[in-house]
């Protein structure tokens, strides 16, 4: 099958549709008009060739997760933007990390020793892992490959 | 013959060229790292991401407030690569955390919070091979405290002071299993033998004040003065402080950094001595009389002044710790070989830093107590150890 014939057939097919019937597939004069091109199709189907037809399958599924990705990316994209509603001047949130990080430092621990002694110091050190965490990927390298 | 001795020459010549290939081979491995603190680094970066319910699970286990189960089992086995990094460290001499001293007392110290997990996970680890009957293993996670506390620091006096807290939970966990292995005879040998070479020097707050001499030093300057009264305004006082702080000039900070550098001095002197405890809390508490409160140089002076007192205190409550843990092993060892409890302190056991005397020991239902002669001065209380003998 010529990518012109496709192309001819495709026209008649757009034009029946808008004239206003459906466009109707015939199968079986299809078959009678290109016998070779269906037996090599039956002929497919009986010995799959598995290699390719996992080839195909694989880039057919790449294909489609590369669409996905890009339509949920434009998708986030437009509704991000239209769910802020009218742009207007945010005020810069006060900096957590900074007010944080102080509990950190040298001054603020020896503060809280003073005030509290070894409990003050113990809470103070906790409240910080609480504030940033034990940070971890607790990923074994074995895990990652 | 002559062939002989000539394949022996060039078999020694091709060894010799050969050699400098093979040994450069050899060095193309790095060795690992001499800093332990490259160790516990990469132990924060892999011990397990616990909530916050895990965090107080573990705690509360390490310091003896709850029993192992299954949750905090499943907890530690997750805390494992963090465990081994924390063992690769034990014997490494240097600990070096590139702290920013430059930053002075606004240095960020985030180690701290993280080595005091660590520790956490490390008594807790104890305790669960305690559970498991494992005592030599738990026992030796107990010991390696030693070096991880060394490690935490005596660099500045808040390391100095976690370094010693991290310890008093490990003393707090081995007394605890002391008592229960207190039948077996071999493994307290052991860890009579370990408990004398292998735990290494205790921490140790001169180097630690002298850093903060240095740091306290270089704020106590006009060109630092806003630095200055946020610190100074931070410990309370604003008002008095504030005002003391109009008034400064660049002859009451040289006048400041004299006295603070002096009273400084003195305080060393006696913390670094070996007087008796009693004596030398009574020379830090005359130390501090001297500072008038209504001068402005001794309040900028006293304001920057550590808490000499309660830092004399926790040295001794250490050494009181240290010195028990030893008595108490020998006593079980006396029982491990005669079947019973002595009926007095035995002679030659390590005294009570507190009063300079031994240790007064007192059989009980469960076990015995060995108790301070001599009072904290700063909580007024006397200290006491308790074992619990199976």
């Amino acid at each position: 099958m010529s990518e012109h014939k496709d192309e001819r057939w495709l026209d008649q097919q757009l034009r029946r549709a808008v004239n206003g019937s459906r466009p109707a597939f015939d199968a079986e004069s299809w078959k009678g008009r290109h016998r070779d091109e269906y037996e090599a199709l039956l002929a497919r189907r009986e010995r799959p060739s598995r290699g390719r037809a996992r080839l195909l399958s694989g880039r057919w599924i790449a294909g489609l997760a590369a669409a996905a990705v890009v339509i949920l990316a434009l998708g986030m994209l437009l509704l991000g933007r239209f769910a802020r509603g009218p742009e207007k001047p945010t005020t810069p949130s006060r900096p957590v990390a900074n007010s944080a990080a102080e509990m950190m430092s040298m001054m603020s621990l020896r503060m809280a020793y003073e005030q509290g002694g070894f409990d003050a110091l113990d809470r103070q050190l906790q409240n910080t892992l609480d504030e940033f965490g034990p940070r971890s990927s607790s990923v074994s390298l074995q895990e990652l490959f | 013959m002559k062939r002989a001795s000539l394949h022996l020459v060039s078999g020694v010549v091709m060894a010799s060229l050969m050699m400098p290939w093979a040994t450069a081979s050899a060095r193309m491995v790095p060795p690992d790292p001499d800093n332990a603190a490259l160790l516990y680094y990469q132990a924060f970066l892999t011990v397990a991401d616990l909530d916050k319910e895990a965090r107080t699970r573990i705690g509360d286990v390490a310091t003896g407030k709850a029993p192992v189960d299954e949750k905090v089992r499943e907890d530690i086995a997750k805390c494992r690569g963090a465990i081994d990094f924390a063992e690769a460290a034990r014997d490494l001499r240097i600990c070096h955390w590139g702290f920013r001293y430059s930053q002075g007392f606004d240095a960020l110290m985030p180690q701290l919070a993280q080595m005091r997990f660590l520790a956490y996970v490390l008594i807790t680890d104890a305790r669960v091979r305690a559970s498991d009957g494992d005592y030599r293993a738990a026992l030796d996670r107990c010991l390696m405290m030693g070096p991880f506390a060394r490690h935490v620091g005596d660099d500045t006096l808040i390391s100095y002071l976690v370094a010693v807290a991290v310890r008093r939970v490990a003393y707090e966990c081995m007394e605890s299993l002391i008592g229960q292995a207190a039948g077996d005879a071999e493994l307290l040998k052991w860890l009579q033998g370990e408990l004398a070479t292998s735990e290494g020097e205790p921490p140790f707050p001169i180097t630690a004040l002298k850093i903060e001499r240095e740091i306290a030093l270089d704020a106590m300057r006009m060109e630092k003065i806003e630095d200055l009264t946020r610190i100074l305004t931070d410990s309370g006082e604003h008002a008095k402080r504030a005002e003391i702080l109009a008034q400064a000039n660049e002859q009451i900070m040289a006048e400041a950094r004299r006295v603070y550098s002096e009273n400084m001095s003195a305080a060393l002197a006696v913390l670094a001595g070996a007087l008796p405890y009693e004596q030398a809390h009574r020379q830090l508490t005359q130390l501090g009389e001297k500072l008038d409160a209504n001068d402005p140089v001794t309040t900028m002076a006293d304001a920057l002044m550590p808490a000499l007192l309660k830092v004399l205190t926790i040295k001794t409550v250490q050494e009181a710790h240290a010195r028990a843990t030893r008595a108490a092993v020998d006593i079980c060892l006396h029982r491990a070989m005669t079947g019973r409890l002595p009926a007095t302190l035995p002679a030659g056991l390590p005294k009570d830093p507190f009063s300079g005397r031994d240790f007064q020991y007192e059989r009980t239902t469960t076990g015995f107590v060995l108790r301070c002669q001599g009072k904290d001065l700063d909580k007024d209380t006397i200290h006491e150890f308790a074992f619990t003998v199976k």
